[in-house]
C-alpha cells in the first residue's frame, strides 16, 4: 500500500494529518517501515484519535512477535467489543464528531485542574525536601559557564527521552476522568435514540435535514485553519520543551 | 485654602500612579510579538499552584473514588517516576520550579509556515522568571547533562547588535537559541526570532509610555487576568482561509462564505481558562465596530442577561440548554448556511412541502411568526417507581388577541397529527396498543394529552403535550407537565451573563446512583449496549459526577463582542 493511498475514504471529515498518520501505520504493518518510525509521527502528540490508534497498532505488532499462547476467549469482552463496533457502524459520522465534541469540550476544563491537583498533590511529599534543593541553587554571574565535572558520573540521562516519557504519561493519566466523562453524550444519545423508536419513520426531507446535519462539519471546517494552527503550535511547544526531533511535516 | 490643598494632592496622586510597577505579564507581552498567529500565556501559575494545594477540593480529593483511581493509576505512577528522575538530574523539585522559575509569566507564541515557505515557521518561548539566577543555573545544568548524554554537541556564545546570544548545537546540524534580556527568558529554534525579540527588547515602548498591543486585546477580550490564554491573531489566518474557500466543495461554499463574512470582521480572539474557586474554560471573540454584518450582530454581540428562558428549567432539573430565538429568524440564519442548489428546494420550500400541509399552508407563516423566542428542553428526576429520566421541551407561543388563537390551534394539530401518527405506526408493530387520553390539570386549567401503553412502555413513561401558560410543553410524563411553571420569581437574581445549559452533578450523581443497574438493564433489553458494559458506564460516569457540584454554559457580552464559557463548580472549593 503506498503512503498516497485514501485512508477511510468514505468519511470525508478525516484530517489530512490524520490521513497521514494513518499511511505511516499501514506502512508499518505491511513491513515497509520499522516500527519505531511511529515515535517520529508528531502529529500523534495532538491528536487523541491517532494516539490512540498508534498505541494499538503497538500492542497488535508486540502480540504478534510474541509465542502464540493458548487464549481463553472471554464472552464479556466479546460482547462489549460486539457491542462497540455494532453502535459505531450505526452512528452517523455527524453524530460521533457532536458526541466527540461535546465530551471534549465537557471535560477539558475538568480534567486540565485535576491533573494539576494530583501532579501537586504528589509535589506536597517534595515541598518538604524544597529547602534543602533551594539552598544549592544560587545567585550566580549573568555570564553563563559550563561547570566542570571531573568526578566519573553514572550514565548520563537523556532528558528529551524522560520529558517524552512523561508527556505521554501525561496524555493517558487524564483517562480516569475523560473516558467516563465522555460516556455522558453516549449515554444520553442512547436514551434518546431509545425513546423516539416507537415513533412514525420520518418524513422524507432531503435535501435540507441532510444538510442541517452536515452543518458542524462545515463548520469545522471553516475553523480547520485554527485548530490545524493550533495543533502544530502545540506541538512545536512540546517539541522545543523536550528538545527532542521529530521530524516537522510539511504543510 | 482648597487650590492650596487639591494641587499638591493631585500631584501626588499623578506621581503615584506614574510609578505603578509593570506585573511580571506585562513585562513579559511587551517583548511578546504581536503579529503571530497564536499567542499563549500561562500566569501566576505559583498563585494558583499555592492556592490549590491548600483548597478543600485538595484535601478532598483522595478520598474520592476518582480521586484514588487517579492517584493509584499506572499513568500518574509513570509520571511521577519520569519527573522525579528528571528533577533529581536537574536539581530542583517541582515546587521549586514552578515558585522561581514558571510561576510569574510564560508566553509561547507561534506562526506556521506559509504553504510556500515550508522553513518559515516562527516560535519563541518567553519565561519571566521570579528568580532569573535560578533560571541560569538550571539552563546550565540541562546544557550539561545533555553534552554529557550525547544530545547536544556544545554551546556557543554569539553576538548580535551589541547583544550575547547562545546557540545550543545539536546532532544533525540544529540548533536551538536562547539569550536573557533583563528580566526576560526568550528561547526559539530559530536564530530570526531570538534576533527579532533583541530588537523588540531594545526599541518596544516602556509599559510606563504605553501598554503593550497583546495586553490591549486581552483587556478587551475580557480575559487579561486567566490563568492561561490561547491568543489567535484572526489576519495571520487570512491567507489560509482564502485558500480554504476556494477550493471548498459546493456544500461547503455557502457556509464558509458566510463564515468568511465574519472572520474578516473579527478583531480578535481568545481561548481562555480561569481558576478561581471555580473553572471556567471558554471562547471569547471581538469584532471591529461596523465591519460585522447586520443580521450577525444579534448572535455575536450585546449585553447578556439572566433570561426568561433559562428560568424555564426547574430547580431539580438534572440537566437542560435554554435559548432566546424566534423560528423564523433561526430559519433565516439556517437558510443563508445551508447549500442551495438552483431547482431544488431549500429550506424555506422545504418547511413550506414537510409542515404546512399538517398545519395548514395559509397558516404556516403565522405559525412560524409565534414560535419562540423563549425555549427550554430538560431532564427530571424520574417519576415514582420509574428508572427513566422525565425528558421535558416547553416553546414559547408568540402573539395576542385572535392571531395568538390561531397559532395555538394549529400548533396543537401538529402536535396531535405528530402523537397521532406515532400511535398508529406502534400499534401497527406491537400486540400491546397505546391510548390516548386527555385530563385537565386542575391548576393551570390546561388539557393535557397522553399516550398511555401500561403493557409496553417502562414504568413512569407516558409522553404528553399540552399548552401551558403561553407555552407548548411537551414531555415523556404528564406529572412534569403540571409542575410546569412559566412565571419569573419576584426575588430573582439579575446577572451581567445569560446561562444557555446547566448540569447539577449532586443530581445526577443521585440518579446513576440509585438507577444505574435498572437504566443498564433498560438500554442492554433494547440493544443500546452489553448490560455489564453500560453498567461499568454509568458507575464510572456517577464517579466523575462526585467531583462536580454543578456546571452551566454562560454567555456574556458587549457591543463589540461575546464571550462563551463552561463554568464548573467543583463540589468542594479550589481555594
Amino acid at each position: 500500500m503506498s503512503p498516497s493511498t485514501d485512508f477511510n475514504s468514505e468519511d470525508s471529515s478525516v484530517s489530512p494529518d490524520c490521513r497521514q498518520t494513518a499511511a505511516l501505520l499501514n506502512r508499518v504493518f505491511d513491513n515497509e517501515v520499522p516500527l519505531s518510525m511511529l515515535e517520529t509521527d508528531s502529529h500523534s502528540v495532538s491528536c487523541q484519535i491517532c494516539r490512540e490508534r498508534i498505541a494499538t497498532a503497538k500492542l497488535v505488532l508486540v502480540a504478534h512477535a510474541a509465542p502464540p499462547e493458548t487464549v481463553t476467549a472471554n464472552s464479556v469482552l466479546t460482547d462489549r467489543i460486539v457491542a462497540a463496533v455494532l453502535e459505531e457502524t450505526r452512528t452517523p459520522s455527524h453524530v460521533r464528531s457532536r458526541r466527540r465534541i461535546g465530551a471534549l469540550t465537557g471535560t477539558l476544563a475538568i480534567a486540565a485542574a485535576l491533573l494539576l491537583a494530583v501532579w501537586l498533590q504528589g509535589s506536597k511529599v517534595e515541598d518538604g525536601s524544597r529547602t534543602s534543593d533551594h539552598a544549592r541553587i544560587s545567585g550566580t554571574d549573568p555570564i553563563i559557564k559550563p561547570e566542570s565535572h571531573a568526578e566519573p558520573s553514572p550514565p548520563a540521562v537523556r532528558l528529551g527521552d524522560e520529558i517524552n516519557k512523561a508527556e505521554k504519561a501525561l496524555l493517558g493519566s487524564s483517562k480516569p476522568i475523560t473516558e467516563p466523562a465522555a460516556i455522558a453524550p453516549q449515554v444520553l444519545a442512547k436514551l434518546t435514540d431509545v425513546l423516539t423508536r416507537p415513533s412514525a419513520p420520518a418524513v422524507e426531507l432531503n435535501p435540507a435535514r441532510v444538510v442541517l446535519f452536515e452543518l458542524p462539519e462545515a463548520a469545522r471546517s471553516g475553523l480547520q485553519p485554527v485548530t490545524a494552527t493550533t495543533q502544530k503550535a502545540f506541538a512545536r511547544l512540546l517539541r522545543d520543551v523536550a528538545s527532542v526531533q521529530i521530524a516537522s511535516k510539511p504543510n | 485654602m482648597h487650590a492650596n490643598r487639591f494641587v499638591p494632592t493631585v500631584a501626588v496622586l499623578l506621581l503615584v500612579s506614574g510609578m505603578a510597577k509593570a506585573s511580571p505579564r506585562d513585562e513579559l507581552l511587551r517583548v511578546t510579538p504581536s503579529d503571530t498567529a497564536l499567542v499563549l500565556l500561562v500566569q501566576n501559575a505559583r498563585e494558583h499552584r499555592n492556592n490549590l494545594i491548600g483548597s478543600p477540593f485538595m484535601q478532598w480529593l483522595p478520598s474520592t473514588a476518582v480521586g484514588k483511581k487517579l492517584l493509584e493509576s499506572a499513568e500518574i505512577k509513570l509520571l511521577r517516576d519520569s519527573t522525579q528522575m528528571i528533577f533529581n538530574e536537574l536539581g530542583t523539585t517541582p515546587a521549586a520550579l514552578l515558585e522561581d522559575v514558571l510561576g510569574e509569566a510564560v508566553t509561547f507564541s507561534f506562526s506556521p509556515a506559509p504553504a510556500d515557505r515550508p522553513n518559515e515557521e516562527r516560535s519563541l518561548i518567553l519565561i519571566r522568571p521570579r528568580k532569573p539566577e535560578v533560571l541560569l543555573k538550571l539552563i546550565d545544568k540541562i546544557n550539561d547533562l545533555q553534552i554529557r548524554s550525547g544530545e547536544l554537541k556544545g554551546v556557543e556564545d554569539k553576538q548580535y547588535a551589541g547583544v550575547t546570544y547562545r546557540e545550543r548545537q545539536k546532532p544533525g546540524n540544529l540548533s536551538e537559541y536562547f539569550c536573557f534580556r533583563g528580566n526576560i527568558f526568550a528561547f526559539s529554534g530559530n536564530e530570526s526570532e531570538i534576533k527579532s525579540f533583541i530588537d523588540r527588547d531594545k526599541t518596544a515602548a516602556k509599559f510606563e509610555d504605553q501598554s503593550p498591543v497583546l495586553l490591549d486585546r486581552l483587556k478587551k477580550l475580557g480575559i487579561s487576568d486567566a490563568a492561561a490564554v490561547i491568543l489567535i491573531n484572526p489576519r495571520a489566518l487570512d491567507g489560509e482561509l482564502k485558500s480554504k474557500l476556494a477550493s471548498a466543495k459546493i456544500d461547503e461554499k455557502r457556509f464558509l462564505t458566510r463564515f468568511s463574512e465574519i472572520w474578516t470582521a473579527l478583531d480578535s480572539a481568545g481561548l481562555y481558562l480561569t481558576l478561581d474557586k471555580n473553572i471556567e474554560l471558554g471562547v471569547s471573540v471581538r469584532f471591529t465596530p461596523g465591519k460585522l454584518p447586520a443580521d450577525a450582530r444579534k448572535w455575536f454581540t450585546g449585553p447578556r442577561k439572566v433570561t426568561t428562558a433559562e428560568r424555564l428549567i426547574p430547580q431539580d432539573a438534572l440537566f437542560g440548554i435554554a435559548g432566546q430565538v424566534r423560528a423564523v429568524e433561526l430559519i433565516e440564519v439556517i437558510s443563508s448556511l445551508v447549500p442551495h442548489e438552483p431547482g431544488k428546494p431549500g429550506v424555506q420550500e422545504w418547511l413550506t412541502e414537510a409542515v404546512g400541509p399538517i398545519v395548514g399552508r395559509d397558516k404556516l407563516p403565522l405559525v412560524l411568526d409565534a414560535l419562540g423566542p423563549n425555549w427550554a428542553v430538560w431532564a427530571e428526576p424520574p417519576a415514582k417507581d420509574g428508572v427513566l429520566p422525565k425528558f421535558v421541551g416547553a416553546l414559547e407561543i408568540s402573539g395576542e388577541g385572535e392571531s395568538r388563537g390561531k397559532s395555538e390551534k394549529a400548533i396543537l394539530q401538529a402536535v396531535q397529527f405528530g402523537f397521532n401518527r406515532a400511535r398508529v405506526y406502534y400499534n401497527s408493530n406491537h400486540q400491546d396498543q397505546i391510548e390516548i387520553k386527555e385530563e385537565k390539570d386542575p391548576s393551570s386549567g390546561a388539557t393535557i394529552t397522553v399516550l398511555v401503553n401500561e403493557k409496553g412502555f417502562p414504568p413512569g413513561f407516558a409522553p404528553a403535550y399540552a399548552i401551558v401558560s403561553g407555552y407548548l410543553v411537551v414531555a415523556t410524563s404528564p406529572e412534569s407537565i403540571r409542575s410546569f411553571d412559566s412565571k419569573v420569581p419576584n426575588n430573582s437574581v439579575q446577572t451581567d451573563y445569560s446561562t444557555l445549559a446547566k448540569l447539577n452533578g449532586v443530581r445526577c450523581r443521585a440518579y446513576l446512583l440509585a438507577n444505574a443497574p435498572h437504566l443498564a438493564k433498560f438500554l442492554a433489553d433494547l440493544s443500546a449496549g452489553s448490560e455489564i458494559a453500560l453498567r461499568e458506564q454509568l458507575e464510572a460516569l456517577a464517579s466523575v459526577l462526585e467531583l462536580i457540584e454543578s456546571a452551566e454554559v454562560i454567555a456574556r457580552g458587549d457591543d463589540n463582542g461575546i464571550r462563551l464559557g463552561i463554568r464548573v463548580k467543583m463540589a468542594k472549593p479550589l481555594k
